[in-house]
């Protein structure tokens, strides 16, 4: 190739520490023609818009049209029920975007799944005709990394649609329902799995699911068609979540509910209030996990504790009561051996929450690395000076100090830093907050007070210091010197030590 | 050194190890060797390479890029831009996007990179209009096809 240079033109040495105007060339009257800029440079570009602005981009021109749309389909986004089953369509089999399947690597689903008529009542509680259609969908995103559920419902048929996607591995879920059924008849056609043969549970044609023909405790006397139900029942009411989920390494759970306070769902609520099998913190179990968020609840503590006893567990509350004896439950055990990142949320602490986390998590011999936000604690006095927390690895706190100091017992050598959220005990707290920082903290490197009074909590500390005259001085240094304070605190703080 | 040839017939002659950012041409120099004879770069004109030689001058020495690019990390580039590289490219919008062709068709990874976030942040939180005056881009939809556009992509705004 080279050798075709016939060079004509006069040779210019130059050095490499080139300073030349920039200006030869092109008429500069002239606007720049961008349509000179290959296709396959704009789309590099876009890979660094996000989808709100490649949104804009795809409306400039018929050409910008055309080339957003695959850059545009990396992330969906399905939150209303009439768009996202046009956007499903346009992906299904012969549809515009069937061939850009494999571009798709994040998918949000926020859709209710209410069924509304034109004037917006309600029609069907559950529109599981949608439900299955977007599930399905989900399965043909053959490089789908991460999906994030919010404000939506999660049955057991999503744990079948998570195994089929091998890609994936994030997954969220956010403020969603779950709902312990039978599942709808397509769905479990599109999955490839049986039907429940008759006599097992009746097909309700107004809210179309099956529902227990006598309840779930009797078997057909037919033999043939008893192993038939045997099978479905075995089929639909176990899933090995340790092997079939082992492609996913990333996971929050927050905020969810696991049962449903009102009636619009067409389970009665008693049925789903109950800790069941197949219930979603089995997601816990899946041993690749190595990044987990997760709010922990009163009602998720009970609900594990159910789960994680093998023995004394009452059948018939885990829908695990069966005709055939099958031993349909299967303890949750949740190692998290592989985990490095845990962030943990708790909005109400107590005594018995702070056993079922250790319970949770107590007893790993690598400690993840924790981030821990308490909202308030309901711990008495009493509870503080002997309670311990044996919470190994946090490295990150918010909450109530006192707290902080229970961690103490299995976090000191981790915690780096501390956040307090209590204006109102300022006082009490602040001389806990000098002692545990200057006697307990040896490694805390920032110490952050957030408080709604910071004026407030600058004239208590201006009380704890001002008060000892002959410390002050050796305490605010060991402070400021060890701790980086809050920076509107630490500021005011200085000035005033040095005018006094 | 290494003599390269302008689409506007300047000769320049370049130190192996400045050019060699340049996969095409370090490709070139491995595939054909030793030679006196001239690359030409019939897509470059010499104000532009004159420009790329200074981006492959600064970074001197510095090792090349890995070629490979795992296609899952798509999705969550940062449109961070060095100190020097944001002066460098503070240029106007012709050179903007001749050295970013100039760096496709040369094919030096980190220059495309620097070239096409500087685009995408002029681009950022623009409208459609904005962006038509940013690229001096005729509207050419009809007003049905543009509301057509806003219904086919509602599901892309609703976030």
């Amino acid at each position: 190739m080279a050798s075709k240079g016939k060079g004509k033109g006069r040779e210019v040495n130059i050095s490499l520490a080139i300073q030349r105007s920039a200006t030869t060339g092109k008429n500069r009257d002239e606007v720049y023609d961008i349509d000179v800029v290959p296709d396959d440079v704009w789309l590099f570009l876009f890979d660094y818009l996000t989808t709100p602005d490649l949104n804009s981009v795809s409306k400039v021109s018929k050409k910008f049209y055309a080339l957003t749309q695959r850059p545009l389909l990396r992330e969906l986004t399905w939150a209303k029920a009439t768009g996202a089953q046009r956007n499903v369509e346009d992906w299904g089999d012969g549809g515009t975007l069937e061939s850009f399947r494999g571009v798709v690597r994040k998918v949000n689903v926020k859709l209710s799944y209410k069924k509304v008529n034109q004037h917006s009542a309600l029609v069907l509680a559950v529109d599981w005709e949608l439900y299955d259609s977007i599930h399905h969908r989900l399965l043909s995103f053959t490089n789908l990394r991460s999906l994030e559920l919010t404000n939506t419902i999660i049955t057991p048929a999503l744990y079948q649609v998570l195994e089929g996607i091998p890609s994936l591995r994030e997954l969220g879920i956010f403020r969603c329902t779950f709902i312990w059924t039978y599942i709808y008849f397509p769905l479990l056609s599109n999955l490839g799995r049986q039907a429940p043969g008759p006599g097992l549970f009746v097909y309700n044609t107004n809210n179309r699911t099956f529902q227990h023909q006598h309840g779930i405790a009797r078997a057909p006397s037919d033999p043939a068609q008893r192993a038939a139900h045997q099978t479905w029942l075995l089929d639909n009411t176990t899933f090995d979540f340790a092997s079939r989920l082992s492609h996913i390494t990333s996971l929050s759970l927050k905020c969810n509910r696991y049962s449903s306070d009102t009636d619009d769902l067409p389970y009665p609520p008693s049925e789903i209030s109950r800790p069941a099998i197949l219930h979603p913190l089995y997601l816990l179990s899946i041993p690749s996990l190595t990044t987990l968020t997760l709010t922990w609840t009163p009602t998720l503590a009970q609900v594990f504790d159910v789960l994680s006893k093998n023995q004394g567990v009452n059948a018939t509350m885990l829908y695990a009561a069966n005709p055939f004896n099958l031993a349909l439950f299967t303890p949750l055990l949740a190692p998290l051996a592989h985990l490095r990142h845990l962030t943990l949320v708790v909005d109400d602490l107590s005594r018995e929450m702070m056993e079922s986390i250790v319970q949770l998590l107590g007893h790993r011999t690598h400690p993840a690395r924790v981030h821990l936000k308490v909202g308030k604690h309901t711990l008495t006095e009493q509870n503080i000076g002997t309670a311990q927390f044996r919470l190994g690895g946090v490295y990150r706190y918010e909450g109530p100090l006192p707290i902080a100091s229970l961690l103490m017992a299995e976090s000191a050598g981790s915690m780096e830093e501390v956040c307090m959220n209590e204006a109102s005990v300022v006082l009490v707290v602040l001389e806990t907050a000098i002692r545990v920082a200057a006697y307990q903290y040896h490694r805390l490197n920032q110490m952050v007070l957030t408080t709604t009074c910071v004026c407030d909590l600058v004239d208590c500390w201006k009380v704890s210091f001002w008060g000892k005259k002959d410390e002050k001085s050796a305490n605010l240094f060991s402070l400021s010197n060890t701790f980086r304070l809050f920076r509107t605190v630490y500021p005011y703080i200085a000035r005033e030590y040095k005018s006094c | 050194m290494v003599l390269l040839l302008t689409s506007d017939n300047e000769m320049f002659s370049v130190a192996e190890d400045v050019i060699k950012r340049s996969a095409y041409i370090k490709n070139m120099l491995e595939d054909v060797g030793e030679s006196d004879l001239p690359i030409p770069l019939p897509n470059v004109e010499s104000n532009v390479l004159v420009k790329i030689l200074e981006y492959c001058e600064h970074y001197r020495g510095e090792p090349l890029p890995a070629s490979d690019v795992d296609p899952a990390e798509i999705g969550d580039r940062s449109l961070d831009i060095a100190d020097w590289d944001q002066k460098y490219m503070a240029v106007d919008q012709e050179m903007l996007f001749e050295i970013i062709l100039a760096a496709n068709y040369l094919d030096i990874k980190s220059l495309l990179d620097v070239g096409c976030k500087t685009v995408a942040k002029m681009m950022k939180g623009k409208s459609s209009e904005e962006i038509r005056t940013l690229f001096n881009i005729a509207n050419d939809f009809t007003p049905e096809e543009e509301a057509q556009i806003r219904k086919e992509n509602a599901w892309a705004e609703c976030r």
